[in-house]
């Protein structure tokens, strides 16, 4: 919790740079093609690096930035 | 903002603005693609892209109807210009804004660098526009009086709104202004705004109309856009945490040579043509950390030409394609409606084009100003 360092690890072990890269290009390809909303496809890529132990939820959202987010609303 | 602009919305002013505009030139409709184009980048330079479009593409098509002219070059004008608009302050367009916070870059640091820029290739592309359609738009003379009979005033449906969300909106744009010198960051001042102007209207009423209002105007938030934005900055995280975006910046700078000047035209080279083809927020978002992690090479004093290219690429790139922005979709949408859709290859066709001039200017003024 709280964001320790060496509690995350990657599902099965692998490379978190593989696994990340992974999530990212599809989650990409998806958004690309238009065919399911963007926010919806964001927001699976974003629970997937969650689930597999690239990010704890901590970092997770240590990684928003509160003015992008803020200024829209 | 989102809060602030769909009250003020019903005000009316918006309305207001644009049957001036028309007024202002005679009905001509040269003259009416000129000032929708120039309000619509002032407005896109104040607020957000999504917004302004919103409010102007359908005053444009309600007045090319009357003066029965294809709506098509005013629909493209206009997305050309919110782009060009917001690419001229922090809070003009999503990637601003992101750099913004990212680089700790202000308000004015924003306008002092871009604003000029901007509002040289907005004069600039009125020029491919005049060519392309302005000499050959003509309306009829009764057409056109019927659109200079057009009552402003008639716009304006509630004068006290009116009054309470300018002198809101003032307040927000001051402390946009200030922020930076005062140590705040500009969403907590659109937050304040909003809650304030909200107050206002809900002081003089009963206790189940306020908490009608208040849910009616939470709701006018643009939610999509928000969570995508959460969802874009975990994936961002995850590849940054695991040293994805370390590895690409070293590679970058390997093949730019570490050269401040090289880094800076590939990065707006680059991001223009990505934009234009994808959504530039995702963009943006993968490239703040990439250049972030070029400091230790190239210098943390050089980092700013670095954020202008990736602005400036992002920004004007938006332009390149249908999807390259938000807003493109948004006015897009409009047209589609309004029986004139616009096509995802005929616009790329021309748009491409004329956004790789816009980013040609953009790369002279890099060189004649900083490096």
């Amino acid at each position: 919790m709280h964001g320790t360092e060496n509690l995350t690890r990657t599902i099965f072990d692998w490379s978190p740079l593989v696994v990340s890269l992974a999530i990212f290009v599809l989650t990409y390809a998806v958004i690309v093609t238009e065919r399911i909303n963007r926010a919806l496809v964001a927001l699976l890529g974003a629970g997937l690096m969650i689930f597999s132990g690239v990010l704890h939820q901590t970092q997770a959202f240590a990684g928003l930035d509160l003015n992008t987010i803020g200024l829209p609303a | 903002m989102m809060v602030i602009v769909a009250i003020t919305q019903k005000s009316g002013v918006f309305q207001y603005v644009a049957v001036i505009s028309a007024k202002s030139v005679k009905a001509s409709p040269w003259g009416i693609l000129v000032m929708l184009s120039t309000v619509t980048a002032v407005f896109s330079a104040l607020l957000d892209n999504v917004t302004t479009v919103l409010l102007i593409a359908p005053i444009a098509l309600l007045i090319t109807d009357a003066l029965k002219l294809n709506p098509y070059p005013y629909l493209f004008a206009i997305i050309f210009s919110s782009n060009i608009g917001g690419t001229a302050t922090l809070i003009g367009d999503p990637p601003n804004i992101m750099i913004g916070s990212a680089a700790h870059l202000g308000f004015n640091d924003f306008l002092l660098h871009l604003a000029p820029l901007a509002a040289l290739i907005f004069v600039l592309m009125l020029l491919p526009f005049y060519l392309i359609w302005g000499r050959k738009l003509s309306a009829s003379a009764e057409d056109r009086a019927q659109v200079m009979s057009f009552d402003e005033k008639a716009a304006i449906t509630d004068p006290l709104l009116l009054k309470q969300s300018m002198g809101v909106l003032t307040l927000v744009f001051a402390g946009f202004i200030m922020a930076h010198d005062i140590g705040l960051e500009p969403a907590s001042i659109a937050m304040f705004g909003a809650a304030l102007l909200l107050t206002l209207r809900c002081l003089p009423k009963s206790p189940e109309d306020q908490s009608h209002l208040v849910h009616k105007a939470f709701g006018e938030v643009e939610w999509v856009t928000i969570f995508f934005f959460v969802g874009l900055f975990v994936l961002v995280a995850g590849i940054e945490r695991a040293g994805a975006l370390k590895i690409l910046a070293e590679k970058l700078v390997e093949f730019t040579g570490g050269d401040v000047a090289v880094t800076s035209y590939t990065i707006l080279w680059v991001s223009a043509v990505a934009s234009a083809l994808v959504d530039n927020i995702p963009f943006v978002a993968t490239m703040i950390p990439v250049i972030q992690n070029m400091a230790p090479v190239l210098g943390e004093e050089n980092l700013g030409t670095l954020w202008w290219s990736l602005a400036l690429g992002a920004c004007l790139g938006g332009n390149g394609g249908l999807m390259g922005a938000s807003a493109n979709l948004v006015v897009a949408g409009f047209a589609e409606r309004a029986g004139q859709p616009i096509r995802f290859m005929p616009f790329l066709l021309m748009a491409f084009p004329l956004m790789l001039a816009t980013i040609a200017v953009s790369h002279v003024y890099l060189m004649l100003r900083y490096l």
